[in-house]
């Protein structure tokens, strides 16, 4: 996974090897610069001369001037390499959801979808930002100053050299231990945030049956046992970064001691040796910064890996007719259904529809019952082509609609999820995202079909009000209504909806048989229906249960087979006596 | 702000203090190590007699070298430590200040969002000290002591290094956050409005696949990150500059203390030993600003933090909540089989002229079985809560076996109660704590004969550890249905003489939902019990039905009179009737 992240940096390699290569030639003034300085207390200090040092002076601002420009341009392209990664990165992860589809977006968790796109594409955003520069830095820039240092003195270098292995050694410590201990411990902090997040939930709870003394006992006894552990695991986890630490402040130490010997024997100039201890604590700087990137890192990671799972997904491919066959591209409009021994099943689960077979003339609507967890759905989603059929065919008007151009067939099909949604924006933007190009008439007349225009004209701003977070301004009603409005708006001859189960809740407006009957009147009704009223309104009913097509055909048919359907009659009639 | 704080960080205020000494002494033994270490070359550079005579400095550059690393771990620790102890405090602190405001807070912002609001408020003030105090406090004290070391030996060099690092510390971050102020605003809420659109894509992806918009959401989602990447653009340059700056500073400091301490050695005011040592300690001055501008980003975070607790500590508590209420009557004078009755009772909320509830009668002497139906608003959660002592009535009376409620306290009227509603909370922790709620002290059996009369003494026995199970995300995750059947254990630990069951099938399939409701009914036995409801079932086994329609009762009897009187129940009775799921049971 990680090979996957760095070779993200393909798409802008230009970028990489600049911010890696300011970095470098920035180590490189530096070591020109501390030797000016050298030089110029050498003079000063040992031969009491300023001599020609005012050139000099000359040099080291020019020196430290461009070392900025050089650090100013290595943070910029390491933003703009990070940055061009992630537009790409989110790019291709939104297309990938969309060719996921519905369906499999809503068997995940999509507040964790909508955390990776957005949170996790800025994580590693982050990554390549500042720890995979930081990463090759650390080993060139070091590189970089020992070749240098070589020709000041050997000893030093050799002692840089030695101590440099020890702090990669501790680094990669503390990359596998602490790692894992500082991940429990941030877990350990989610957690105690994520319990307070629980108790004031659940805080009404507390207060009905009186408990919300035992529960301050309660976060005061957790926070006190949460410190207790951490600092027992903290004390471990800082004693690795304690010894990189220690190792680059004891090796300062010891240049410093071995510079300051050889001065007294006279075996370096004064110059050398300062220019030596001026580099040291560059020489170390690298680390240290990598060891600060290191949870970023880690971050970046752990992001990386979901995200390129996800991209690795493939959507669920509907088996491919075995010859290729030419797309369709036009369709004659009313057209017939047929199902072909259609079955589909979903990942994990017993559920789904089970070698279904009917076929329904053009222009006969069309209604499905059963209880819930009886496939209607799924036969909805397959007819909208969320789902492909695993197995068997779906034919329109004797063409498999898997050879269909999905955009043609769907520019046909009025869509009425059961919980539909609304999107940020005005009611009628609501409205025309099923026909771009309805006019306000048009728009209006959807709605007094819908029985919603009345409700229009007593909101503040009527049809150019904004729908609040998902529609909570408008009525679990007024929400449905909408959603027929849509159905009246759209242009296609066919609609394909999921009457919302009315069990919800008795009192709550439901869709109307009006309704229904109105939408009849110019386009094809396939529905999932839940209320006798609305199935004795289809020309067709078609009964599941546990994905297996039970029952098919008209109402009088059904009514003559006494059957399941039947039996459903009589049973209402009775009780409605 | 600053007062306020300062009480929450009061008990602490030694082991801060040591916590900001501790960082100061890590900053200040980095400087002194190349200090030493400069100084050593020099005296070295001279050639003396003995290396005798450069024994202290040789002691030094050790000492600060394994002393640095040994103050950053023990100042990490401290630091920890202090903040742990801080973060409980401040989680109580928010915790009795949310409490006693919980329905005031939820009725203005909505559960959820101020939930949410308050975890994010603590979250970001837990870091306060870390990330905040100590660096800030570290920063001053050590800036100040290399003011004075520096001036000791030439008070220009002191003073203009002592400017550049306050340039560095504080007036380019300030500068380069109020020249970046507008661009970051703009990136905030082009960010904000592509989250939006990323939610409405994966909320609506049904309809925008249906109704083929999905290449104009994709559109619209490419430019948007397309603007976002040009801002972020315009935004590194801004980055760079600030890296540009410290980076010139800071050098430019080590330039003046070169050129400044040359010329006083050439001139002989200063011996040349030093002066190796003055130009290094200028430029290692500056680890002192090096958490600054970090601790100033979060420094704004916490203010805006700090200010929204503050805001929520000013809303007015809940009934009842203010402080200990005047009980003149104790809990012992109610029976054990208290009588409820409710007499033209009126309730308006703030701010509103309608009545929530409109003259309500009610008896509910020990025993009786009542049902309140109505649709969503029709005030029977205001009933509820007005019952449970959670608001304020303005007419009418409450009373338990002819006391008034108002001389009760409100824990002494709460344990008359068992309440299960649709908003029970099924807390993260094992089976076990979330039972003892309802009863701290009851026993092992007691728990068992709990959860077999709500059917759920199966479910817990597979859990993995029993009653031990930890519930939720972290541990086992329950159905529908299964958490709300371990709620209706707790509810059922309950000694309490009267039941509430406030729509406890709320989000249930219909099969689902007959099997809960015939549960509850026959687990009611004989106590008391409020049944609200939206599914006109089983309702023929209640004592007395009312019908609740804008915050009055319009209809009232049994299910046999009511269905006989043809009015509003009849009808909803009827339209329920309709539903294919009710009217085949088997399905």
């Amino acid at each position: 996974m990680n090979k996957q992240l760095r070779a993200m940096v393909r798409h802008t390699p230009w970028l990489f090897f600049l911010t890696i290569g300011f970095g470098v030639m920035g180590s490189v003034l530096l070591y020109f610069q501390m030797h000016l300085y050298g030089n110029i207390v050498s003079s000063v200090f040992i031969h009491h001369s300023w001599r020609d040092n005012s050139t000099v002076l000359v040099g080291i601002v020019l020196l430290f001037s461009s070392r900025g420009l050089l650090a100013w341009s290595a943070e910029k392209s390491a933003i703009l390499m990070a940055a061009k990664n992630k537009k790409v990165l989110r790019k291709q992860l939104t297309r990938k959801l969309f060719a996921l589809g519905p369906a499999w977006v809503m068997q995940e968790d999509k507040g964790e979808l909508l955390t990776t796109t957005f949170e996790g594409v800025e994580q590693i955003e982050t990554y390549l930002a500042r720890y995979l520069p930081s990463m090759v830095l650390s080993t060139l820039i070091p590189i970089t100053l020992l070749i240098f240092l070589l020709t000041v003195d050997t000893t030093s270098t050799l002692i840089l050299f030695i101590t440099a292995p020890l702090l990669v050694v501790f680094m990669i410590l503390i990359g596998k231990k602490t790692a894992q201990k500082a991940k429990r411990e941030w877990r350990a902090l989610s957690l105690l945030s994520s319990h307070f997040h629980d108790i004031m939930q659940g805080y009404m709870t507390l207060r009905m049956f009186s408990m919300e003394k035992p529960q301050e006992d309660a976060i005061d006894a957790i926070g006190e046992a949460y410190r207790k552990t951490s600092l027992s695991t903290l004390r471990l986890a800082f004693l690795s970064s304690f010894v990189l630490e220690l190792v680059s402040t004891l090796g300062t130490a010891i240049v410093a001691v071995f510079l300051a010997l050889r001065l007294i024997d006279g075996h370096l100039t004064y110059a050398d040796a300062l220019t030596v201890l001026l580099i040291t604590p560059e020489f170390y700087l690298p680390f240290r910064q990598l060891g600060a990137q290191f949870h970023a890192g880690q971050k970046g990671v752990a992001a990386a890996n979901r995200i390129f799972a996800i991209l690795a997904l493939q959507p669920e491919a509907a088996p491919i007719e075995k010859a290729p066959l030419s797309m369709v591209h036009g369709l004659a409009m009313p057209c017939s259904i047929r199902f072909e021994h259609v079955s589909y099943h979903y990942k994990d689960s017993s559920t789904g529809i089970h070698d279904v077979t009917f076929s329904l003339p053009a222009h006969t609507s069309l209604a499905i019952i059963g209880p819930s967890g009886a496939g209607k759905s799924t036969i909805l989603s397959l007819l909208v082509r969320f789902l492909a059929p695993t197995a068997g065919r779906i034919l329109i008007n004797e063409t498999p609609l898997q050879t269909i151009d999905e955009r043609l067939w769907l520019s046909h099909i009025a869509y009425v999820g059961q919980k539909p949604h609304l999107f940020a924006g005005t009611i009628r933007d609501n409205l025309r995202i099923v026909n771009p190009h309805a006019t306000d008439e048009e728009i209006e007349n959807a709605c007094k079909m819908a029985q919603l225009h009345d409700t229009m004209l007593t909101l503040p701003d009527g049809y150019a009000t904004m729908i609040e977070e998902a529609g909570t301004n408008l009525s679990g009603g007024q929400r449905q209504r909408l959603a027929i409005a849509r159905a009246f708006l759209h242009p296609g001859e066919i609609v394909i909806m999921d009457e919302p189960t009315s069990s919800l809740d008795v009192f709550t407006e439901s869709l109307l048989e009006e309704q229904v009957l109105l939408l009849k009147q110019t386009k094809t009704v396939i529905f999932a229906a839940h209320r006798i009223g609305t199935v004795s309104l289809a020309d067709r009913v078609l009964v599941v249960d546990q994905g297996n097509l039970q029952e098919y055909g008209t109402q009088e048919e059904l009514l003559l087979q006494r059957g399941i359907y039947h039996r459903l009659m009589n049973a209402y009639k009775e009780a409605a006596g | 702000m600053i007062a306020t704080l300062s009480i929450l960080l009061k008990p602490y205020r030694i082991r801060l203090l040591g916590s900001v000494m501790l960082a100061s002494l890590t900053t200040l033994f980095h400087i002194a190590l190349f200090a030493t270490a400069g100084y050593l070359l020099a005296a070295s550079a001279l050639h003396p007699q003995s290396v005798l005579l450069l024994w202290i400095p040789i002691i030094g550059v050790r000492f600060f070298g394994m002393g640095r690393a040994a103050l950053r771990y023990a100042e990490r620790l401290f630091t920890h430590d202090v903040t742990f102890r801080f973060l409980k405090n401040e989680r109580l602190e928010v915790f009795r200040t949310i409490g006693p405001r919980y329905l005031h807070l939820k009725a203005q912002y909505g559960q959820g969002a101020f939930v949410n609001a308050v975890t994010h408020d603590v979250d970001v003030l837990q870091f306060l000290i870390i990330r905040v105090i100590t660096p800030i406090g570290a920063s001053l004290i050590s800036t100040l002591f290399v003011f004075l070391f520096l001036s000791h030996f030439s008070l220009t060099i002191a003073m203009t290094t002592l400017l550049l690092q306050i340039s560095v510390g504080l007036i380019i971050p300030f500068g380069i956050a109020k020249f970046a102020k507008k661009p970051a605003q703009v990136l905030h809420a082009t960010r904000q409005s592509f989250y939006t659109l990323l939610q409405d894509s994966l909320s609506g992806m049904s309809e925008i696949k249906a109704y083929g918009a999905q290449e104009q959401f994709l559109e619209k989602l490419d430019s948007m990150e397309d603007t976002l990447y040009d801002q972020h653009r315009k935004n590194a340059n801004l980055d760079g500059l600030s890296l540009f700056s410290e980076n010139i500073l800071a050098n430019v400091a080590m330039f003046i203390a070169l050129i400044i301490g040359s010329g006083l050695v050439l001139h002989g005011q200063l011996l040349g030993v030093y002066l190796t040592m003055l130009v290094i300690v200028s430029l290692a001055a500056f680890e002192a600003q090096n958490g600054l501008p970090q601790a100033f980003v979060h420094f704004g975070l916490m203010k805006k933090a700090f200010q929204h607790l503050q805001a929520i500590a000013a809303t007015p508590c809940d009934q009842g909540q203010e402080s200990a209420p005047a009980v003149t009557t104790q809990h012992d004078s109610i029976t054990k089989k208290p009588h409820v009755t409710i007499k033209q009772l009126s309730v308006t909320y703030k701010d509103r002229t309608k009545k929530a509830l409109d003259t309500i009668d009610l008896d509910l002497p020990f025993g009786k079985k009542v049902a309140i139906v109505g649709e969503t608003g029709a005030g029977k959660s205001t009933l509820i809560s007005s019952l449970l002592a959670m608001i304020d009535h303005q007419e009418g009376s409450i009373t338990i076996d002819d006391i008034d409620t108002s001389k009760l306290s409100p824990d002494t009227i709460r344990r008359c109660y068992s309440v299960l509603s649709q908003e029970s909370h099924l807390f993260q922790t094992t089976v076990e704590d979330n039972l003892r709620i309802g009863e701290p002290n009851a026993s092992q059996s007691d728990l068992n004969v709990a959860s077999r009369q709500a059917h759920i003494d199966k479910r817990i026995d597979a859990m993995p550890e029993g009653y031990l199970t930890l519930l939720g995300t972290l541990g086992t995750s329950v159905s529908v249905g299964e958490a709300r059947r371990l709620m209706l254990a707790r509810t059922l630990l309950r000694p309490a003489p009267i039941f509430i069951f406030d729509e406890p099938t709320q989000g249930f399939d219909p099969v689902l939902e007959r099997n809960f409701i015939d549960d509850l009914l026959h687990i009611a036995g004989e106590r008391s019990l409020l049944f609200i409801t939206h599914r006109l079932y089983r309702l023929d086994r209640m004592d007395e039905i009312l019908v609740m329609k804008e915050g009055k009762i319009i209809e009232s009897g049994t299910h046999q009179e009511l269905l006989a009187l043809r009015g509003y129940y009849a009808q909803l009775f009827d339209l329920q009737e309709q539903e294919i799921s009710c009217t085949l049971p088997s399905w």
